[in-house]
């Protein structure tokens, strides 16, 4: 058995893998480039970016050395896409990475502002709120059979006078779930983005635009007005959404600008176990204008603090309840 | 089908198996990891052999489930399912017979499609359609036969995966997405994916049932997006019996 293993890998091609620093180093500069969408984006040479920190790297060096120069050579991207984890540490090169989620208190949304509230499937949760006002908040675009859901929940809050979407923290997900939600709150067909992924191994090899629209949904629809919370950790497929709903005329956008990292991921890994992802694609908006590493920025801003969240209060949501007064 | 075809048809009549094997992959795909990837798992095969008088015609099924792992240092996670399905039939004239050997040379069309649900932590599959070129011979031994059969895919389509990784587009589902972004045409220059199959068989009481023992391999080496190498093989055990006439 052992010989036939032997000549299998042979054949295959499986023998040992280099594990240097400087293979680790060489294979994951290659990988960016030629499969990350973004340079053109980001203004970032990443020919100089190899030569300023490939010299860094010997054989010789440690784990923690290495991950120095790899977080070195991929920050200056300032992608919340571009994300490593080397034998336990993460590391996001995104501007936000030293702050946290935690500025909006969901538990004390459910629990001392909504009447009646109902989770489905850990991704949606609503209920009514003071004076008639609707409350739906998408915990994630992770569930691809969103619609059931979004239907019941239109359907509980169809006698609500103005709706809040709470899109706040909101992790991202699938991007079709994100435009199909979109879709409740649209009256035609409306045009929001336009994406084109790598194709090739030069720096400018892009698939041809690819266009997507909301799509009006009639088992889901609601005809009302509409606010949409976010925050800078409203992400990918919560930046997507945000693009999109900020097309729709009765929806008013309010609260931080969405994070700005709209394109697809991929993992990858590296040959000393390491693993890290990027983006492999430039999303911009319908007029062909990039929002990475901006966001979708709100009409109005509102800022959650601390202090309020601490008095039992949350800013963003008062400032949308006098949005929808009547 | 060739089974079906013989109970329909009195005058002819099929050799039926199935077997239960062992089976062995080996991938190193540069389009999705620097890492090679190797499982082992269990293979089925049923198949039917039409046996003319001046050649052969057969059907096979071949379905595997297995676990594929990376061949790391460290790797944070854990073997993933590996998953394949092949379905080939073809027919094969004699050309010559040597001694009380078959020499025969014919083609035929195969189906495969084989999808790992994490190689480079990601979705990986390779479909093969293909028109096949197949090279075979049949002796016969005390109480049976082994039949051996070397297989060249010489044109078809071939899928991968696309350059991004990321077949998506709007009103599609992943895996419409891999077909329709990922097929391209291939011949035997630009995806040289060769099979071997070795099948002895030993008549047991009677003489419609025989049991068997085979061997099977497989090699794939195609260039594009990025080069991948895939090596796989399979030991298996199991049974024929003859349908329809002449038992």
């Amino acid at each position: 058995m052992n010989r036939l293993l032997l000549v299998s890998v042979l054949v295959a091609g499986c023998g040992p893998v280099d594990t240097s620093p400087t293979a680790v180093f060489d294979d994951l500069w290659t990988e960016f480039d030629l499969r990350y969408g973004l340079f053109g984006v980001k203004d970032y040479d990443w020919d100089d970016a190899y030569d300023a920190h490939r010299p860094r790297v010997t054989d010789d060096m440690g784990d923690d050395a290495l991950r120095e120069v790899l977080q070195d050579l991929m920050r200056p991207l300032h992608d919340d896409h571009v994300w490593m984890w080397s034998g336990g540490e993460e590391f996001f090169s995104a501007y936000k990475a030293d702050r946290e989620p935690g500025e909006v208190d969901f538990d004390l949304i459910r629990s001392t502002m909504l009447t009646d509230p109902v989770v489905a499937d850990d991704a949606l949760t609503w209920g009514t709120l003071g004076d008639g006002v609707g409350y739906l908040r998408i915990h994630h675009f992770g569930a691809p059979d969103h619609r059931a859901s979004m239907a019941a929940a239109m359907t509980d809050l169809a006698t609500t006078r103005g709706l809040i979407i709470d899109a706040r923290d909101n992790p991202g997900g699938h991007d079709s779930v994100a435009a199909g939600i979109a879709g409740c709150f649209a009256d035609q067909t409306t045009p929001f983005m336009r994406i084109r992924l790598r194709d090739g191994p030069e720096r400018d090899d892009f698939t041809d635009p690819i266009d997507w629209a909301i799509e009006p949904d009639a088992d889901c629809r609601y005809d009302r007005p509409v606010v949409l919370l976010t925050n800078t950790f409203t992400v990918s497929a919560g930046d997507v959404f945000a693009m999109g709903m900020s097309q729709l005329p009765r929806v008013t956008h309010m609260g931080e600008h969405t994070t700005g990292a709209f394109s697809d991921t991929i993992p990858r890994e590296l040959a000393n176990g390491w693993v890290y992802s990027f983006s492999v694609g430039d999303w911009r908006d319908q007029n062909d204008v990039s929002h990475e590493g901006v966001g979708i920025v709100p009409s109005i801003y509102v800022i959650n603090n601390v202090k309020a969240l601490s008095e039992g209060r949350d800013l963003a949501i008062e400032r949308a309840l006098q949005e929808l007064a009547p | 089908m060739l089974w079906l075809l013989t109970l329909a048809s009195p005058g002819l009549a099929a050799e039926v198996d199935a077997a239960v094997g062992y089976h062995q992959t080996h991938i190193r795909d540069e389009h999705q990891s620097p890492l090679p990837y190797a499982g082992h798992g269990t293979l089925l095969q049923v198949g039917a052999t039409q046996r003319w008088d001046n050649g052969h015609g057969f059907a096979r099924l071949s379905i595997l489930a297995e676990r594929l792992d990376a061949r790391a240092p460290s790797h944070p996670l854990k073997p993933a399912p590996h998953l394949g399905g092949a379905f080939e039939m073809g027919a094969m004239p004699r050309v010559t017979t040597v001694g009380e050997t078959d020499l025969l040379l014919g083609g035929g069309l195969r189906s495969a499609l084989d999808f790992g649900a994490a190689v480079g932590l990601h979705p990986w599959a390779v479909a093969l359609n293909s028109v096949d070129l197949h090279v075979a011979t049949s002796s016969p031994i005390p109480k049976g036969r082994v039949d051996a059969r070397v297989s060249l895919p010489v044109t078809g389509l071939i899928t991968r995966h696309v350059w991004s990784l990321d077949p998506i587009s709007p009103g599609r589902g992943d895996l419409t997405a891999f077909y329709a972004v990922g097929t391209e045409p291939f011949t035997v220059a630009t995806a040289f994916a060769p099979r071997a199959r070795i099948q002895a068989t030993r008549q047991l009481g009677d003489r419609r049932t025989h049991v068997t023992a085979g061997l099977d391999a497989n090699l794939l080496l195609h260039a594009k997006p990025r080069p991948v190498r895939l090596f796989s093989w399979a030991a298996s055990v199991g049974l024929s019996t003859r349908l329809g006439k002449n038992p």
